[in-house]
């Protein structure tokens, strides 16, 4: 080939190295001197920006959760040394051990008073005892001096560790009235920095605790998966069109607080704001400040509007009462969650104090019943299986079954509610007045498979897919035995749904046989609040019901309230069609009573659930009357009509 | 085939450089980090041996025969990071099958040298433009998807290697110099449409420190300058540099390892270390030129291409005349990707120096083999 080429190459090779030997002679021979005199006496330091987390509201805007800024008051760490060494006994060794101390022993002391001013000050200012703010002190100097002796121990030799330049808060949350008085009269202060905080507050105190959720604090294990994250979401929403320098920010730092439950979990990348970096240049001798540099500032997170109305989110709390069971209220044609009560609850706002406590408790109080809360459905499952047996062919609306309050299947015997039994009765009577025989009878000729189908594609067993963390998918028993398909039809058994399944399958009845996607978010925005994004539901699936037979079912519903076993409830004023439930437990006494339905019936405005467990009372006598008070907070002008 | 490995043509030169290389480094790796790291970096060496020896007993005319298709798997691979790779500290470049990692990137380095040989070996002087174009073809691919990841320091050393593979090909002067016009006059658009604001702020940062409003890059910078210049004539001493030491130099083991090697050593030993990675690219050469197999030349100037940009762009970058994009030190700088690329690069250089003296009759009968 061309052995000439082979040289040139070789030879532009050569003059790169000759250029950068060239400029290393010139960094460290001929600007040497410069740069080592930059690297012994001054540094430069970055440190972190606090920034704020996204606010939450509720859908007309009013407050669920916000960042507030609280002040914390910190001392610089020699005052706090000097503080420590006057007023415990304990001298610290390294003091008493140096030459010099004998001989300035006596000045010490002096200075010593004077630096202690700010202590007298301080506690007068803010009224705590000086003792109280002295205990403080000494468990920051304990714990910095113990670190120091480790790092010590470990390098053989005298070191000055970061700690010991840094300032200790000694006081947290001050009012803000006292941190201006002491912003003004910073010379009497000496050594004092106040450093505001950001504190996730959250108006509603208990109010929907369990759709917001809670914060805890990143542990080193989190960390770093976090991180990892969250850089992969920087990523992706900068090819997406808002760029930021995404490897340039810290994503997060140990100790951080991250969302752990509900909203704050769900929604953490886009709530998390981004931390500012500020580059300081500092002196090597006593590591000051010396300038800032350059502040990058930081960038706050963005805004969630959540599909809940804080209002009958409320009053759906307040129906609900002392008993301990769940409220679902949404939207039939779009799957908006309106309201999500839960009892008991928790207050997120004064969480860290009776957080060890709350989560013993037998009552769950964490627990987000609505999704995760796996219950048998009772009586309100009936409806798939009228639908699974009218869909089959195997029946009409005409055909008739007998009730005598019981009925055979080989040698079990499997019984109605009602002993007497209800004579005859159509498939609408049948849902009017929750005949258990009827069913029986139809899961007999059904068999276990179409209803399995049915109430599959109805989304019973698996999960909704609601964006909120931990939901449970409950449990559809695949392959049944006859005597269980019986008892399945009727809702009980092995069959475990959510209340939040059983709302979206009255909704789909509601709106004509759509499977919508429940969803508690409507829409994001960025801290200058403008609309980053709003929520898109993925799948809306057409669940293959003829008119016909959805007409029996919504008349079946009405009947219940005007007929049936929810009648006199007070219900039909407001055009309900719903069905009460009662799902036996194995011990006497003790049921989970339900009511699902929706109103008005001709055009369906709100769709709901209400369960109550562990109640000794059924589903008409205890769930429709809290759907009674709820209702009537949904519809005032109805309520005052009548 | 007639070409055994001849243990006679064994480069004991380049082996002593490379060893003399490796021991250095694994010295700052230590001064610089953690033992753990230490103790993983001897494990990576060790590894690198491993695999250099065994792979002399493949001969490289084998390369030759699958290039193709291992350029074609290694792309493959490239794209399926797009859609499933692991990511570290925001880009995505690794595959993690369970604790270990695969960076295909720096594979593609390799196979993309591998490959424009098998393309470029026969070709006559000039280079028809179909040549040139299918070349570019075959460099600009990879090129975009490891841009995507986004790893620029990769992506950009496949241009030098796509140029010194074409240059020792025989291609007309005349067209290299279009070429490189071109690639100039297109750059804005790359930059406009390629680069992510951050890489761009590097950019910027290293064109113009003092307009730079973005201190990431330009701290990097600006510590390392320090740590350098620190240094002067004789250096701190080994282990006793302030800014290794006190961890203000960032990315101290990997990226920026020269800055520490120059804090510690002073200029004189720096220069020690330019001078054996220098002599290490002319014995490259010299295996290159006196190759009689063009591809064995060829895939020998590329490879010789590779170590010899990536050392000139790492040390540029810690002396702040090159962008601080992430690519490292051969041989010295930790980490497993970059460790075994380049003994596998060794390797095959060595593999074309033992059966250098390879009859190409025997070339014939080997190809009418397969």
């Amino acid at each position: 080939m061309y052995p000439y080429r082979f040289k040139i190459i070789l030879i532009i090779f050569a003059l790169l190295f000759i250029g950068i030997t060239v400029r290393l002679f010139q960094l460290q021979i001929i600007e040497g001197d410069k740069y080592k005199g930059i690297s012994n006496s001054r540094r430069i330091d970055t440190s972190l920006l606090e920034t704020t987390r996204g606010s939450i509201f509720d859908r007309n805007g009013r407050v669920l959760a916000m960042d507030q800024h609280i002040f914390d008051v910190s001392v610089q760490y020699k005052y706090l040394l000097y503080c420590y060494s006057t007023h415990s006994n304990k001298t610290i060794s390294r003091i008493t051990d140096l030459k010099i101390h004998n001989q300035t022993k006596k000045s010490c002391i002096e200075c010593h008073e004077n630096q202690d001013v700010w202590l007298k000050r301080l506690s007068g200012l803010l009224e705590i005892p000086q003792t109280k703010l002295l205990n403080n002190v000494k468990q920051v100097v304990e714990k910095v001096e113990r670190l120091k002796q480790n790092v010590e121990q470990r390098a053989g030799r005298e070191i000055r560790i970061k700690e010991e330049t840094e300032y200790h808060t000694v006081i947290s949350d001050v009012a803000w009235e006292k941190v201006i008085q002491i912003e003004v009269k910073q010379d009497h202060f000496p050594g004092i920095r106040i450093t505001p905080k950001p504190k996730r507050v959250y108006p509603e105190q208990e109010s929907a605790s369990h759709i917001l959720g809670y914060m805890g604090k990143l542990n080193k294990d989190e960390w770093k998966e976090y991180s990892n994250n969250w850089n992969n979401f920087l990523l992706a929403s900068s090819s997406t069109g808002t760029e930021t320098s995404t490897l340039l920010y810290e994503g997060y730092a140990e100790n951080d607080m991250i969302g752990r439950t509900g909203v704050e979990a769900q929604y953490e990348n886009e709530l998390r704001g981004m931390r500012g970096k500020r580059f300081e240049e500092i002196t090597c001798k006593n590591n000051q400040i010396e300038k800032v540099i350059l502040e990058r500032p930081s960038v706050a997170g963005n805004n969630l509007y959540l599909t809940i109305d804080s209002q009958i989110q409320a009053y759906a709390e307040k129906s609900l009462g002392a008993n301990m069971g769940t409220i679902i209220v949404m939207d039939p044609w779009t799957g908006e969650i309106l309201a999500m009560a839960n009892n008991p609850r928790f207050n997120p706002n004064i969480l860290n104090e009776n957080f060890g406590e709350l989560i013993k408790q037998p009552s769950k109080p964490f627990l987000n019943r609505a999704i995760q809360g796996t219950l048998p459905p009772g009586s309100i499952f009936k409806i798939i299986t009228a639908i699974a047996t009218l869909s089959a062919d195997h029946i009409n609306d005409d055909t008739v079954f007998e009730c005598h309050g019981y009925t055979k299947y080989k040698n079990i015997i499997l019984k109605c509610w009602s002993g007497t039994g209800h004579g005859l009765v159509t498939i609408r009577d049948a849902i009017a007045y929750s005949c258990n025989v009827f069913f029986f009878e139809t899961a007999k000729i059904l068999g276990g498979e179409s209803l399995y189908a049915l109430a599959k594609e109805f989304g019973i067993g698996e999960k909704t897919g609601i964006d909120l963390p931990y939901e449970k998918d409950g449990n559809l028993p695949k392959k049944v035995t006859a005597p269980s398909t019986m008892n399945i039809a009727i809702g009980q058994g092995n069959l475990l749904t959510t209340p939040l399944q059983m709302v979206r399958v009255y909704a789909a009845i509601a709106n004509g046989g759509t499977l919508v996607q429940p969803h508690v978010l409507l829409k994001i925005t960025n801290s200058q609040e403008e609309v980053i994004r709003t929520f898109t539901s993925e799948n809306k699936q057409k669940i293959s019901i003829q008119p016909a037979i959805l007409e029996v079912i919504c008349t079946s519903l009405q009947n219940v309230i005007v007929y049936g076993t929810g009648k006199d409830r007070g219900l039909d004023v407001y055009r309900v069609a719903g069905k009460t439930g009662t799902a036996e437990t194995r011990r006497q006494n003790d049921n989970h009573a339900w009511f699902a339905g929706y109103a008005p019936y001709d055009n369906p405005r709100y769709c709901f659930v209400i369960l109550v467990e562990h109640t000794p009372k059924h589903g008409a006598d205890i769930a429709c009357p809290i759907a009674r008070e709820l209702l009537s907070y949904l519809f005032p002008e109805i309520n005052q009509a009548s | 085939m007639s070409s055994k490995v001849n243990l006679r043509n064994f480069d004991w030169l380049i082996f002593l450089i490379l060893c003399t290389i490796l021991t250095i480094g694994v010295f700052f790796v230590w001064s610089a980090s953690s033992e753990r790291f230490l103790f993983k970096q001897i494990i990576w060496v060790v590894m690198g041996f491993t695999l250099f020896f065994t792979l002399l007993y493949f001969d490289y005319l084998s390369f030759e025969h699958y290039a193709y298709i291992i350029y074609a798997s290694v792309l493959f691979l490239l794209i399926l990071l797009l859609g499933v790779g692991g990511s570290v500290k925001g880009s995505q470049r690794w595959f993690s099958i369970g604790s270990f990692s695969v960076q295909p990137s720096e594979f593609m380095k390799i196979t993309l040298v591998l490959t424009l040989a098998r393309f470029l070996r026969y070709k006559k002087y000039g280079l028809g433009l179909f040549d040139i174009g299918i070349s570019l073809l075959l460099a600009f691919i990879p090129m975009a998807l490891i841009m995507k990841q986004p790893d620029l320091g990769t992506a950009l050393i496949l241009v030098p290697i796509l140029f010194s593979i074409l240059y020792a090909a025989g291609i007309r002067l005349s067209y290299l110099l279009i070429l490189i016009g071109t690639g100039l006059a297109i750059s804005p658009l790359f930059w406009m449409f390629m680069l992510k604001s951050y890489q761009k702020l590097r950019i910027i940062g290293f064109l113009w420190p003092e307009k730079t409003t973005d201190w990431g890059a330009g701290y990097h910078r600006l510590q390392s300058l320090i740590a350098i210049g620190s240094g002067g004539l004789f250096g701190t001493g080994w282990g006793n540099g302030t800014q290794n030491q006190m961890k203000f130099l960032p990315e101290r083991h990997t990226d920026f390892i020269f800055a520490v090697i120059a804090e510690e050593w002073g200029f004189l030993r720096a220069c020690l270390v330019l001078l054996l990675y220098i002599a290490f690219v002319a014995c490259g050469i010299g295996i290159a030129r006196n190759t009689r197999d063009p591809y064995g030349r060829l895939v020998v100037i590329g490879l010789v291409t590779m170590f010899a940009t990536q050392t000139v762009v790492n040390v540029g970058m810690t002396l702040g005349v090159a962008p601080i994009v992430g690519v490292t030190l051969p041989f010295i700088s930790y980490g497993g990707s970059s460790m075994l690329t380049s003994f596998v690069a060794l390797s095959i250089i060595f593999n074309v120096k033992m059966r250098s003296k390879i009859d190409l009759a025997s070339r014939r009968l080997y190809e009418m083999r397969y």
